[in-house]
């Protein structure tokens, strides 16, 4: 009792791994994400591609298990993408916190919000 | 002069006698045995019933935890008094807020204090029962994440109780829990009032 409890994945884990579409036809916002070693990153990363049908502010941020800030991957304008395409280049999180340490293993969760939008991601890292 | 007095003495211890004889009938209900004690002091209605407003120290990630408490005494025979207390605790930091809603049943030895003190010991152990909300903000984002769960502990009160008055007192305890990852869980002050 008394010590931060594990709020994350809880009952309702989530995952952007399928690509989903979120919105209505013509507004709709797709992310997705994977773990993978992209070009010029020394270790795999876990990207994240998103669309945006129109600009606007995005943050993303990463929180641990127990509901605390890990960092913010993204916190910023963010100007409309060709219909089809996702931002260049993808968001990336290298499994580090804000003062660039590496976490330790468990369970994460991984916000993503613009405007009234707002969608969430697990990642396990082992 | 003298032989009138001593008839009237006599007249007056007789009908003494039998006014006495009148109004106890011989009782059909067995004698206590001599020697026996068979009344106790138990508490008056007023005493029954407390309320405790405090603070404590928690162990874990909490600086402070706010109570408040009622607490009935349930029994007073035998060597151990029983009381059955409720109490509802929050606290909060950073992003992270807590609420608790604790019953217990407390054992208290009854031969640890007398009612005449002022100052009196505290030991008293007994289980709880506790549900345990937090609340964290998930911060920049427009959400906010809950996590409740329920515990069945074992706990054991060290202290001591202050009365000012019969109404209002001091009560300064710590408190040992199992299982726990930090057994010495919390220490705290109340002012109790009854």
């Amino acid at each position: 009792m008394h010590s931060p409890q594990k709020f994350f994945p809880g009952s309702d884990p989530t995952s952007w791994d399928a690509c989903d579409k979120f919105g209505t036809p013509g507004d709709q916002i797709q992310i997705c994400a994977s773990t993978g070693l992209l070009a010029g990153q020394p270790a795999p990363t876990y990207n994240i591609r998103f669309n945006m049908p129109n600009a606007g502010h995005v943050t993303i941020g990463v929180f641990d298990a127990h509901a605390k800030l890990v960092k913010y991957l993204l916190n910023d304008d963010e100007p409309a993408t060709l219909p089809g395409q996702f931002r260049q280049p993808p968001v990336i999180w290298d499994f580090t916190d804000s003062e660039g340490h590496h976490v330790s293993a468990g369970d994460y969760r991984v916000y993503f919000q613009t405007g009234d939008f707002q969608s969430t991601s697990d990642v396990v890292i082992e | 002069m003298r032989r009138a007095l001593g008839g009237v003495v006599l007249a007056a211890v007789c009908s003494s006698f039998a006014a006495s004889a009148l109004a106890q009938p011989p009782s059909t209900e067995s004698q206590p045995q001599r020697g026996k004690v068979t009344s106790r002091i138990q508490r008056t209605e007023d005493e029954r019933d407390r309320f405790e407003l405090g603070m404590a120290v928690p162990q874990g990630y909490f600086d402070w935890l706010g109570t408040f408490g009622y607490r009935r005494f349930m029994r007073e025979g035998g060597p151990l008094e029983q009381s059955l207390a409720a109490e509802i605790s929050g606290t909060a930091k950073d992003y992270l807020g807590e609420g608790a809603l604790s019953v217990y049943y407390f054992f208290r030895p009854i031969q640890s204090y007398k009612e005449g003190w002022k100052l009196r010991p505290l030991i008293e152990a007994g289980p709880g029962g506790h549900v345990v909300v937090q609340i964290a903000d998930v911060e920049g984002f427009n959400d906010s994440a809950f996590h409740t769960q329920a515990y069945l502990k074992a706990h054991l009160y060290g202290g001591f109780e202050f009365l000012f008055s019969q109404k209002l007192g001091l009560v300064v305890r710590g408190r040992v829990t199992l299982p726990e990852d930090h057994p010495f869980d919390y220490a705290q002050a109340a002012i109790l009032l009854r």
